[in-house]
């Protein structure tokens, strides 16, 4: 099974339970104090329901067809088996699994930065925080390149700071403020 | 006539040096995005909605808009011909003669005709939506709550049919509505799905989702997707005009596309792509000599862009005339009315005919700078496909951070951006179309206030929703849309399969050497 084949399947799974608990939660929205002919919980809870509905066919439609390709074959589910004990971790040949990982771990960084970058914009600041994440992405990306990484950084975002603080966007100034 | 002095107005604002120049910036800016495959333009709309509501022209905005939009679709095409990389999905079809016709030394022909396609389309485009526009607009203002909720399960509906697979575009639709719904209740003060965050009170700001959604997730997609090293390389393009058998082979093409592509742009969900397929399918099929499809035929690249292009004035139909938007772009431009406090639906032609018309008569000279543009400057497009990914991207990171928390200097939105971004990526992976989602997020309130307001008055009777013939028969016409998209979904995609199927040519065809096919004409 391909690591995009596994992601789907687990995700199209996923859908159902979540969208189940969108639905609960939609039905436990209070009553208004005074009558009125549509309640504030109708309308939410019609769509989660529909939403629920719409989870259920998605995910019919994933799993249904690869149980049935399972079922129609139980002989490759135990050569299946072996090629999946010799096979990397991640994907059917070496190539995908070395991609899946590559790409999940580039995700992770890009994600844990991009997270930094928000929890950092008003102690730092934006110029600080703005150029930081360029420099830190640019250089994990293409390592060979940091000193132009970094003055493109510098440039670019100390640009982008002045054009928008030019066209009356407040920009923080964290540790650069004035005292 | 009121339409000749209402374009005429429209003119006079359009043709000011201000809004010349921000016409020429949304161009050059649509180009260049248009260029680059993945950001297209509804994220890059999204991403300048934060700058226009500081800068706080609406007429200026739209010109700028529509700049970007027109722009898009041109510049997608120039690098399908030239390196096979269409920028937008709508220049795939560009690609399959467009690139051909460049490795036999005809990418300037290809280029030319193209641009000069869109250029008719756009032009033909502009002058069916003027025409069709202030007509259904009287049709419109008869309509009820009713009519208009139908109206809008109509669109909805259609956004689904057409929109990938249904059932998955159906889901990130009821997603969308659902989180449409967070917020207060306007009529009972009922906090919905809030979790006791004061930040939801007033809703997910939809300007922030919509960055998410589209410019987050295409730079978690590109920058995690593994990448090949080094630029595309570019055929030279050679002479950038039509000699008279390439202009006789393109006239039927141009004016075929330009209609096709116009009324498939009105149906919500269809969009560029599925016009410029069904064109080529057109050409193909219509065509004496269908075998050169595939190999460099000038009527593939014709029609296709003629479509492409009109399909985008076809879709500002509902958006200007109904407030019903039918496709991420005009969803993030519903957005931007919304955002700059102006009533969208069948008022906003009366009560900003300004704005509509500058937004109109902008879009002709839009079509005009964009000729003028993309010719001459071909080498410096294709070599903006070289810029390293691993700098564009982390600067587009940083726009969309600097855009979410310009709106209420707010760290909370960009947490919510985040949240979107991520969203959008995993939706994305799973093969999700994106833009159900944002519509239906825009469109819920929209779609609640309907509702309400057909049920009040008449003590909850549901009944009212089927009393209405007009109501009964948009239900009606809804169901067999419906009917319909299987059967034009079959169509599409027996359109693309046709486009990549080459039929056998006549053996006396295949004997004489088709490097010149265009030049010499058939045989």
């Amino acid at each position: 099974m391909t690591p995009a084949k596994r992601f789907e399947l687990a995700f199209t799974a996923a859908l159902v339970p979540i969208s189940v608990l969108i639905f609960w939660q939609t039905s436990h929205i209070g009553a208004p104090v005074r009558q009125l002919e549509v309640s504030p919980r109708m309308v939410p809870m019609i769509l989660a329901g529909l939403l629920v509905a719409c989870a259920l066919l998605v995910a019919a439609e994933c799993w249904l067809p690869w149980l049935r390709a399972r079922a129609a074959h139980p002989g490759i589910e135990k050569q299946g088996h072996a090629a999946v004990v010799e096979a990397p971790l991640f994907g059917d040949s070496e190539d995908e699994g070395v991609d899946d990982s590559v790409s999940k771990r580039t995700l992770t960084v890009i994600t844990v930065v991009f997270l930094a970058a928000i929890f950092a914009l008003e102690p730092l600041g934006f110029l600080v925080t703005a150029t930081a994440l360029v420099f830190s992405l640019s250089t994990y990306l293409a390592p060979r390149f940091f000193i132009r990484n970094a003055v493109v950084s510098v440039v670019c975002i100390a640009l982008v700071s002045l054009l928008f603080r030019e066209l009356g966007v407040h920009l923080p100034d964290g540790i650069l403020a004035l005292p | 006539m009121d339409l000749l002095s209402n374009l005429t107005e429209g003119f006079q604002a359009a043709l000011s040096p201000q809004y010349l120049l921000i016409a020429f910036v949304g161009a050059v800016l649509g180009t260049f995005i248009g260029v680059l495959p993945g950001l297209g333009p509804s994220a890059t709309i999204s991403i300048l909605l934060p700058v226009v509501f500081a800068i706080g022209d609406p007429v200026g905005a739209f010109i700028l808009f529509g700049g970007i939009y027109m722009g898009g679709l041109y510049g997608g095409s120039t690098t399908a011909i030239l390196v096979n990389t269409p920028g937008e999905p709508s220049s795939v079809v560009a690609a399959l003669d467009g690139h051909q016709m460049s490795k036999k030394g005809l990418a300037g022909p290809a280029l030319a005709a193209a641009a000069i396609g869109s250029f008719i389309a756009g032009t033909l485009g502009t002058i069916g939506l003027m025409s069709i526009a202030e007509p259904l607009v009287d049709v419109a203002l008869r309509f009820g709550p009713t009519e208009y909720l139908a109206l809008l399960i109509f669109a909805l509906t259609a956004v689904v049919g057409l929109g990938g697979r249904a059932s998955r575009a159906a889901f990130s639709l009821f997603l969308g509505l659902v989180i449409g719904t967070v917020g207060i209740d306007f009529e009972s003060s009922q906090t919905r799905l809030t979790y006791g965050i004061p930040e939801f009170f007033d809703g997910i700001n939809f300007v922030v989702a919509a960055m998410g959604l589209f410019a987050i997730s295409e730079v978690l997609l590109a920058l995690a997707a593994p990448r090949q090293e080094g630029g595309p390389t570019t055929a030279k393009t050679g002479r950038l005009y039509l000699n008279r058998d390439e202009w006789r082979r393109s006239r039927g093409p141009w004016l075929r596309g330009s209609v096709l592509g116009f009324f498939v742009g009105i149906l919500p969900g269809a969009g560029a792509t599925i016009a410029s397929f069904m064109s080529y399918s057109v050409e193909k099929s219509l065509s004496k000599t269908p075998w050169r499809f595939g190999r460099g035929a000038i009527e593939g690249v014709a029609g296709p862009e003629a479509a492409n292009n009109a399909s985008s004035s076809g879709s500002l139909v509902p958006l200007l005339v109904l407030g019903i938007p039918g496709s991420a772009t005009t969803a993030v431009m519903l957005a931007a009315f919304q955002g700059f406090g102006i009533q969208t639906g069948p008022l906003l032609l009366r009560d900003n005919a300004y704005l509509v018309w500058a937004l109109i008569a902008s879009l002709y000279i839009g079509n005009v700078m964009l000729i003028i543009l993309n010719l001459p400057l071909i080498g410096l497009w294709v070599r903006i496909l070289r810029t390293p990914v691993e700098l564009l991207y982390p600067l587009i990171l940083v726009v969309c951070i600097l855009g979410a928390y310009s709106l209420n200097s707010s760290v909370f939105d960009l947490y919510v951006l985040a949240a979107f971004g991520l969203l959008g990526y995993l939706l994305r992976k799973a093969d999700f179309p994106l833009a159900p989602l944002l519509l239906g997020l825009i469109l819920e309130p929209l779609l609640e206030v309907q509702f309400r307001r057909s049920l009040s008055g008449v003590g909850g009777d549901w009944s009212i929703f089927v009393q209405s013939r007009l109501t009964l028969g948009i239900y009606a016409a809804t169901v067999l849309f419906l009917v319909g998209t299987f059967f034009l979904r079959r169509m599409a995609i027996r359109a693309a399969e046709h486009a990549l199927v080459e039929p056998h040519a006549p053996a006396e065809a295949e004997a004489t050497p088709d490097h010149d096919v265009n030049e010499k004409g058939p045989r």
